[in-house]
């Protein structure tokens, strides 16, 4: 246990952040369930690139005599993925906001009691 | 041992600034400070030796996603409950077992930043020894998305413009389209909507900021923005010898047209920056991957696959017009996110919207 906490610290701090992106994901309010997205993705990333650390690494940028470097792997497929999570965000807004001029409210409740209307 | 306190203080810092966005019942006060908290989290990829990722999560997390929930509250309710903090114990308890599940796992993973580790044995080795030589290019970050797995990059390329497209349909539906409402209407607010501004007056004002922006905001965005879209050409371009590439870059740019549409009126500057423009650099940055890629198919040679092209240190340029074709519908497809969800919420005088009725009140 203690063990698990000196060594592999980032990663308790990633499954926390993923455990409070869930935790938001349950808010009533539609436009907090998207921040709650965001914040999951980003515990997701953060145990990524965490692996690919290494203890005395450098930058992945390519010198002579340089290294050793971190894993480059992990930060593409990161890259790549927080720019498909702004494409999510701006698509799920805009259809917040349909629902938002269809029903006249953001809060999921509501919304179930207007639409069964 | 500093490192080690900065480290644990910045990923403290995260989990306060997520557990606060999570507890504050308010939207707005949410969103902000989940902005710190992105902007915690890309100091945290500086320590993590992840410069690429930092520089995304700045422009994206912490300024265009923050621009984007912004619009849409205020576009939308805020909803203000009496209590300003508020935890949901049935949530917590069920978040709090999967967390316990999740971390009785940890053990069995490797220690972070064992040298001999899985993940520092195959693929990314490889690529760290091969990719200067092969391509040319320093940044091997960029070098595997432009290059290696150019394919994979090409896709999301079209996931992103996809997006773009998605969300002009869906908002079209309530009637707003990314043309500019000609001549200035005087929105007649929603019933619902909350200005973003403090101004009552929202409704008189001469642009759709609620209010006329003071004379130090405009006259330090006339400053700022020079500097801001030359930073962002600068990272798209030298993204190929240091941190930086077609991603960040574009973000950056799109930041700088977001800031001068914040100083001076976004209905104006979207009307200078015409949908021409726009639809232009948006498609001409996907045309151009596949102009490339099909170029080579063209040549003999597979989608994608730079070296086909008789020209010396054909990988290299490849590397570097792709780079510059996602900067441009990053640009294009950020800007249209922004005019999207920013823009105003009527339908255009003398078109009525046949798919929703006014129940809205």
């Amino acid at each position: 246990m203690i063990e698990t906490l000196t060594t592999r610290y980032t990663y308790v701090v990633a499954v926390i952040v993923i455990a409070i992106g869930l935790y938001v994901l349950f808010d009533r309010n539609l436009i907090k369930k998207i921040v709650g997205l965001n914040i999951f993705q980003t515990g997701v990333f953060l145990f990524f690139v965490t692996a690919g650390y290494r203890t005395g690494g450098t930058p992945p940028i390519a010198s002579a005599g340089g290294g050793p470097y971190v894993s480059p792997l992990p930060h593409v497929l990161i890259l790549t993925a927080i720019v498909v999570g702004v494409s999510v965000t701006a698509v799920s807004l805009g259809m917040v906001f349909l629902l938002y001029e269809t029903y006249g409210t953001v809060q999921e409740d509501e919304l179930r009691e207007a639409i069964h209307e | 041992m500093s490192a080690l306190a900065l480290e644990l203080t910045l990923l403290g810092l995260l989990v306060l600034t997520a557990a606060l966005t999570a507890v504050i019942r308010d939207v707005l006060a949410a969103t902000v400070v989940f902005a710190v908290y992105s902007l915690v989290l890309s100091l945290v990829w500086i320590l993590l030796r992840a410069p690429d990722v930092a520089l995304t999560e700045a422009a994206v997390g912490a300024g265009v996603v923050t621009v984007l929930l912004v619009a849409t509250i205020a576009k939308t309710s805020r909803p203000t409950d009496h209590a300003e903090l508020s935890v949901r114990w049935p949530s917590l308890a069920v978040i709090g077992v999967f967390a316990v599940g999740i971390v009785t796992t940890l053990p069995s993973l490797p220690a972070i930043g064992d040298p001999t580790a899985p993940i520092h044995q195959h693929l990314g080795t490889y690529y760290l020894e091969t990719a200067p030589a092969e391509t040319g290019v320093s940044n091997i970050v960029t070098a595997i998305l432009a290059a290696y797995r150019a394919f994979d990059t090409f896709g999301e390329v079209v996931v992103v413009f996809g997006a773009g497209i998605g969300l002009l349909v869906v908002l079209r539906q309530s009637g707003i389209t990314l043309q500019p409402t000609t001549g200035s209407t005087p929105s007649t607010t929603d019933p619902g909507l909350e200005p973003s501004t403090t101004d009552p007056h929202g409704e008189s004002s001469t642009t759709d900021l609620g209010r006329e922006p003071s004379v130090i905001t405009t006259t330090a965005i006339r400053y700022i923005v020079p500097f801001v879209a030359l930073f962002g050409l600068y990272i798209a371009f030298h993204g190929a010898k240091t941190a930086g590439g077609g991603f960040q870059g574009g973000v950056v740019v799109a930041a700088s047209v977001v800031l001068v549409a914040f100083g001076f009126g976004i209905e104006s500057t979207r009307r200078w920056l015409n949908d021409t423009v726009l639809t232009a650099i948006t498609a001409g940055g996907v045309a151009a991957v596949v102009a490339i890629g099909l170029g080579a198919m063209a040549l003999g040679g597979r989608f994608l696959e730079y070296t086909v092209y008789p020209i010396p240190k054909a990988t290299t340029y490849g590397i570097e017009l792709v780079e510059l074709g996602i900067g441009a519908t990053v640009t294009g497809i950020v800007l249209v996110f922004f005019f999207a969800l920013v823009g105003n919420a009527e339908t255009p005088p003398g078109e009525s919207s046949p798919t929703h009725t006014e129940e809205s009140k």
